[in-house]
């Protein structure tokens, strides 16, 4: 049987907010991409750059969140970072 | 001497061991999620991917209207129905990784079983999606945009059916876990689920790129 003490109660309820506040904020980036994805008077390039922003910014957010990389060693954090960084930089560099 | 072996740092109990190496609270820095093995495949699967992301931009600049019919034929609709459903099995996820570490056999069953409904879901609407586009004849020999889109969107789809065969194991797993889970447990539910939140990064570039970018 496991016993929780208050602390370690409070702890889970603190990472389950976070969870759901980081699942929240990846759902209101898509609508976002979507919105941007429709013609909205929007140029085609601005539009794409700000739709891949987004998107590398979503996989950062569930390497942070979801794959618990905000609590994991440095070397693993810059990695997920500068994949990150790398591929948007490509992606932006030949898309625009 | 045995290597230490380290618990999350959320870890809320302190895991007894199965195999006589007891686990101690990480030291600052050296955590990490899972084993470095789903780390070294989760990295070469990006990378992958990343290269062919940037091969569809290099194609789309060649021919660019060609690309532009294309994403005009994909449904966004769909497109996002499929990035909420694999966003919320990854929330479900690791919802369930933070219960079975704490013990709670129960509530991480049913965010397991959750997950894997939210996989089919996408398989589903993955097939009619499909489905859709060939009959209307866009089958994958019609230009290069089709061929890019089937052929990594299938990629794709292999990665979500393997990724719903281990949830699967997880949850029957979890049935006959007894609390607190074993290490040897601990690190298989840590590196699947990071393998369920990888096939989730890689469909949030794909939809950016196939549905959305104009």
């Amino acid at each position: 049987m496991t016993v929780s003490t208050p602390n370690q109660v409070e702890n889970a309820e603190a990472n389950t907010r976070y969870l759901v506040l980081a699942w929240a904020t990846l759902m209101t980036l898509t609508a976002l991409s979507w919105w941007l994805g429709a013609e909205h008077g929007v140029s085609p390039d601005l539009a794409t750059a700000a739709i891949l922003t987004i998107a590398l910014a979503k996989v950062f957010v569930v390497g942070r969140s979801f794959m618990q990389v905000r609590h994991a060693a440095p070397i693993l954090q810059a990695l997920v970072a500068g994949w990150c960084a790398i591929t948007y930089t490509a992606l932006i560099t030949i898309a625009i | 001497m045995p290597e230490p072996r380290y618990a999350s740092p959320e870890s809320s109990v302190n895991i007894p061991d199965d195999i006589a190496t007891p686990i101690t609270p990480a030291p600052p820095g050296r955590w990490i999620p899972g084993e470095v093995g789903i780390w070294v495949f989760i990295f070469t699967d990006l990378t992958v991917f990343g290269m062919y992301f940037a091969t569809f931009f290099h194609e789309r600049n060649r021919n660019p209207a060609a690309f532009a019919h294309g994403t005009a034929q994909l449904s966004p609709f769909v497109g996002a129905l499929n990035t909420a459903l694999l966003l919320t099995a990854s929330l479900f996820v690791a919802l369930a990784v933070q219960a079975l570490r704490a013990g709670r056999v129960t509530p991480a069953r049913n965010y397991l079983l959750s997950t894997g409904l939210c996989g089919l879901a996408f398989v589903v609407n993955k097939f009619f999606e499909w489905h859709r586009e060939l009959t209307a004849g866009y089958g994958p020999h019609h230009d290069n945009f089709f061929q890019l889109y089937y052929m990594l969107t299938g990629l794709h789809l292999l990665h979500v059916l393997i990724a719903v065969v281990l949830v699967s194991y997880l949850w029957r797993m979890a049935g006959t876990a007894t609390a607190p889970l074993s290490p040897r447990r601990t690190r298989f539910l840590e590196n699947s689920a990071n393998y369920w939140h990888l096939v989730d990064a890689i469909w949030l570039v794909l939809f950016a790129i196939f549905y959305l970018a104009r």
